[in-house]
């Protein structure tokens, strides 16, 4: 990395002992050290505008400023940048990143005593030393052949069952709590640096120990009886709390050990595979959508005369019915739409026969290989009901779109399929989600099919099935992919089914009550569906400290300090242990943002489901549609504008009661106002998030590099590679930009799907640099069958989907999502202020404009390395 | 005569064949006449292949099926490159480094060389001449 910097810049590289800004301005300008004085301002003033070499310095030193076309804002451009040159040292190769480092800082770190600094490095590399071979000496520990006596277990449950009463009830001073949370810390942070599953459960006991700490503290220490307000505030707030804490600790077990199951090859004789009725249902979206899943889905391999693939079109139409039969396929139909999807599903189920039955839901283009990789299980466990593969989505959902973290960023989705249902799955505890998967239709049919009760009809099949003491399993591989919600109005609607669904079936078929179920399947049930109910309890936070600073109620009836010794450790806690486990699925605190977008709009639907269950109807998820334009959705964020008013009302008073409030309460004040701040960033980032980005397209590019050849109109053929492709068109990058591919110029690519080539007819669409943007012009059906064929559905199209993309770090997840807090009070801004008039409006380009004027680092330092398009054939 | 001392000799037979019925027929005869003379290892090579023509691509899902496990990994592809190469007198590797047909030559080669446990060039490229007469 270190080559990428201009010569000049090595040369400052080195530290300067005395003059060190200077030489290192200097060096910037192409100066080199030992010049002497003539020499130096002989080459700045004279030498320098000649020289090309200089002039390309110049450049990296000064990105954001253009030497040709000087403006008025340069003037203070020119002299902040050179300041910034003289102050910062170019980024030093260190511990494999790169970072800039301050010399103010390298003489501080000087000014420590030479043996301190002797003293920390010996014991970081005592540190490094010990925890490297403590992975296999945790895992040896924790196989060892005294944990299978019951006795042993017997006893360690009991010791353990003591410490953690003795360590969760004891009441502290201040200094010994202190004392007992610098300890904690300490020995979570030795411990967390040795890898490993074993040290992971260790990390979890700790964290669920300062959690049930902190709860037994607020419970018997913090309510004030006294006071009905306090009390009322306070007993909400709690409530809020016990149910994080519940959820926290179900979740733990939930994920404690993710089985990650491999993929088993069908064994039997090819004459034995069992047949699969493959039904796509389809309601009311258009034809366009459904294609490419039918296209895949006639590529699946396996054996043709097992495989049936049945339409499922609940909406009756003619264009429906025709294309099917021209493909070939089953094609049904139903007098009623009774019970939705479901009931769809289960008519098909009284009409078909085949042994075992795959469902995607329409938008679902399933890989060729989906069968070959999900029915090998079957075959080796006859018990088995269920296989769920993860629904993986090739367009960015409203929260990726609009925030702009599509792919760098792991969303929602990605927690729940890359950790949860593997967690699940130790457990046997995988569940249903409506689609990428197979059922046993043995099982299903004595279930009574797909279960009607509910709106998440998916889940509660599952339930029904766990009860009956039939497996599901869950294979993290992504064999089908599909598009997104569109918008956050859509998205929104589909987690409100969800959430309706889920409190439903905790009303009509709890998890926790009934036959069937052993306790961890009760638990990872229980838990999805409580996590369903984080309505309340989040507008509980997000409101808590207001209490306090507009009413004056003492929610938390303690001395700030004490909150800070019990809540910070909760907190902490919980984080790193949580980024810990997720680190590679969620990044910390992004899961604050999607949730608040949610809380308000899941909070009526799952009371009154849980009140009345069968109120309610089912709504259909939305999909395919195109955001044609930027707008905010306001009535999607009144109620978070709402939220923010209040919050800044109370950040306001709270200020005011910092200043002129009595002295004794600046403790309590200073904590709930920064719990107002934190409050504030995270609406904020839940606003951004209504302000709809447009969408260009109206097909999604995945970037994927394929090989690929292009035919060019004078029979030459170039090999290449794709860059991204669609549906409607694909980017192609050449080795060699040939002359005359103008603008619809007529060519033809090759694409392979295995062994196979097909060539597609397409025109020049544009072309910049070695790309070459085109647009597919396909004349047959065959030609857009083997065009899904050889891209969307290729075995390996989805499985490097992730890779490039960084672990959690705990804060810096949170920078992140403060960061989007803060932009989304610029955007609110700039919106209401082009309402106001045009003049605002353009006055809302001020901040652009003096972020214009700050020093930035020299282009040559890589900023952030480019995401490399994943996928290698 | 010559052919089979040529096939008795030979370390492995690359049998060219062209997207035509003709030469189809061809290679299906020299696969039987090599089976006969002692089996040394036999390659169908499909020349001048152009996906975008049917009859192509019937012909390549034929060689699969007639001859099964016989067919080499890649197909040379029909690029007009190759024969401004050859007008040009240069190798397509000189001419259009980056063309199909430079990209399918190399990928040949390093399949034939490491199907051959040692690299035998002319013993191969005599064969080819061979089968293309």
């Amino acid at each position: 990395m270190n080559t990428a910097r201009p010569a000049a810049a090595g040369a400052a590289g080195a530290p300067a002992a005395g003059g060190g800004a200077l030489a290192r301005l200097l060096a910037w300008c192409g100066v080199a050290p030992q010049a002497t004085l003539w020499a130096t301002l002989a080459s700045l003033l004279l030498a320098r505008p000649l020289d090309p070499a200089g002039r390309a310095r110049w450049r990296a030193a000064f990105p954001h400023i253009d030497f040709s076309r000087l403006r008025a804002g340069d003037l203070l451009r020119l002299p902040l940048q050179l300041l910034w040159l003289a102050l910062a040292v170019p980024p030093q190769a260190r511990r494999g990143h790169l970072r800039w480092t301050f010399p103010a800082r390298a003489r501080w770190l000087a000014a420590v005593p030479a043996p301190l600094l002797r003293a920390g490095r010996a014991l970081r590399a005592h540190l490094r030393l010990a925890t490297s071979g403590s992975r296999r000496r945790s895992e040896r520990f924790a196989d060892h052949r005294l944990w299978d006596r019951p006795m042993t277990r017997v006893l360690a449950y009991l010791m353990s069952g003591v410490l953690a009463v003795l360590c969760i009830t004891t009441p502290f001073s201040i200094e010994a709590q202190t004392i007992f949370v610098v300890m904690f810390w300490v020995l979570a942070m030795v411990v967390r640096r040795i890898p490993g599953q074993v040290v992971t459960l260790l990390l979890m006991v700790m964290s669920v120990a300062t959690s049930t700490r902190y709860l037994w503290w607020r419970c018997s220490q913090t309510l004030n009886w006294d006071q009905w307000l306090d009390l009322w505030w306070g007993l909400l707030l709690l409530a809020a709390e016990v149910y994080t804490w519940v959820v926290l600790l179900l979740g733990y077990i939930q994920t404690a050990w993710p089985l990650r199951r491999s993929v088993v090859t069908v064994p039997l004789e090819r004459e034995q595979w069992p047949t699969v009725d493959v039904f796509i249902p389809t309601y009311n979206e258009p034809l366009s959508v459904v294609k490419p899943t039918l296209y895949a889905a006639m590529g699946l391999d396996w054996p043709a005369d097992k495989l049936r693939i049945h339409l499922l079109d609940d909406g009756r139409r003619d264009e429906f019915r025709r294309f099917a039969a021209e493909l070939g396929v089953g094609y049904m139909v139903r007098d009623d739409n009774l019970h939705a999807k479901a009931g769809n599903l289960n008519r098909a189920l009284a009409r078909t026969d085949g042994e075992f039955v795959a469902i995607f839901d329409c938008d679902h283009i399933p890989t060729r290989s989906f069968l070959q990789v999900s029915m090998g299980w079957f075959v080796r466990d006859p018990k088995l009901a269920l296989l769920q593969t993860p629904h993986h989505f090739f367009s960015p959902d409203p929260f990726e779109r609009n925030l702009g973290i599509f792919r760098s960023t792991p969303n929602e989705g990605e927690l729940f399929y890359g950790l949860i249902q593997d967690g699940n799955d130790l457990w046997n505890a995988t569940f249903f989600c409506g689609s990428c998967a197979v059922l046993r239709r043995g099982p299903l049919m004595e279930v009574g099919g797909i279960a009607v009760e509910t709106v998440t009809e998916d889940a509660h099949t599952a339930l029904k099935l766990q009860r009956l003491g039939y497996t599901s399993a869950y294979l993290n591989v992504p064999q089908a992919a599909g598009l997104a919600t569109e918008s956050l109005s859509a998205h929104i609607g589909q987690r409100i089914r969800w959430s309706r669904g889920m409190a439903q079936i905790f009303r009509l078929d709890n998890p926790f009550i009934g036959k069937g179920l052993n306790w961890a399947q009760r638990i990872c049930y229980g838990n999805a569906m409580l996590h369903f109910m984080n309505g309340g309890p989040r507008l509980v936070f997000l409101t808590a400290p207001l209490a306090f600073l507009l009413f004056h109620a003492y929610v938390i009836y303690t001395p700030a300090i004490a909150v800070l010794l019990y809540v910070l450790p909760h907190m902490a806690h919980a984080n790193i242990t949580n980024s810990r486990i997720q680190g590679a699925h969620r990044h910390s605190f992004w899961a604050e943002v999607y949730e608040t977008v949610l809380a308000w709009y899941i909070v009526r639907p799952t009371l009154v489901a849980l009140i009345d269950p069968h109120k309610g109807k089912f709504n259909v998820t939305a999909k395919g549609g195109l955001v044609d334009r930027e707008y905010r959705d306001w009535s999607i964020a009144m109620p978070y504008l709402v939220l923010m008013v209040l919050n800044m009302i109370g950040f306001a008073v709270g200020i005011g009661r910092l200043l002129w409030g009595p002295d004794d309460e600046r403790g309590t004040t200073l904590l709930n106002l920064f719990w107002t701040f934190y409050n504030m960033l995270i609406l904020g980032a839940a606003v951004s998030v209504a302000s709809e980005s447009k969408q260009i397209r109206r097909t999604h590019r995945v970037q994927l590099e394929l090989a690929a050849v292009l035919h060019l109109p004078d029979g030459k053929c170039i090999a290449c590679r794709t860059e991204d492709f669609s549906e409607g068109g694909a980017a192609l990058r050449l080795p060699l930009m040939p002359p005359g591919l103008v603008r619809d110029a007529q060519v033809s690519v090759s694409l392979w799907r295995g062994d196979n080539e097909s060539v597609f007819p397409a025109r020049v669409a544009s072309q910049a640099g070695m790309s070459l943007r085109l647009r597919w012009e396909l004349t047959e059906r065959e030609q857009e069958i083997a065009l899904i064929q050889c891209t969307f559905a290729r075995a390996d199209a989805w499985v490097s989907w992730s890779s490039g993309r960084v672990h959690d770090k705990p804060l810096r997840g949170l920078r992140k999502v403060l960061a989007v807090g803060i932009g989304g009070y610029g955007g609110l801004l700039q919106d209401s202020l082009t309402r106001v008039g045009p003049a605002f409006g353009r006055a809302s380009a001020l901040p652009a404009m003096l972020a214009s004027l700050l020093p930035r680092h020299p282009q040559a330092a890589p900023a952030h390395p480019a995401r490399s398009p994943s996928g290698k054939r | 005569v010559l052919q089979a001392q040529a096939l008795r000799a030979a370390d492995l037979v690359l049998v060219v064949v062209g997207p035509d019925p003709l030469s189809y027929a061809r290679a299906l005869r020299t696969v039987q006449a090599t089976a006969a003379a002692g089996a040394p290892p036999v390659a169908l090579l499909l020349n001048g292949f152009d996906a975008a023509r049917p009859l192509d691509r019937d012909l390549l899902a034929m060689l699969r099926a007639g001859a099964p496990g016989k067919l080499a990994p890649v197909q040379l592809h029909r690029d007009e490159s190759l024969r401004e190469a050859l007008a040009c007198k240069q190798s397509v590797l000189e001419f259009a480094p980056h063309s199909m047909a430079a990209h399918d030559v190399t990928v040949l080669t390093t399949w034939l060389l490491s199907t051959l446990a040692r690299p035998k060039t002319a013993a191969t490229q005599a064969e080819q001449e061979l089968s293309l007469s």
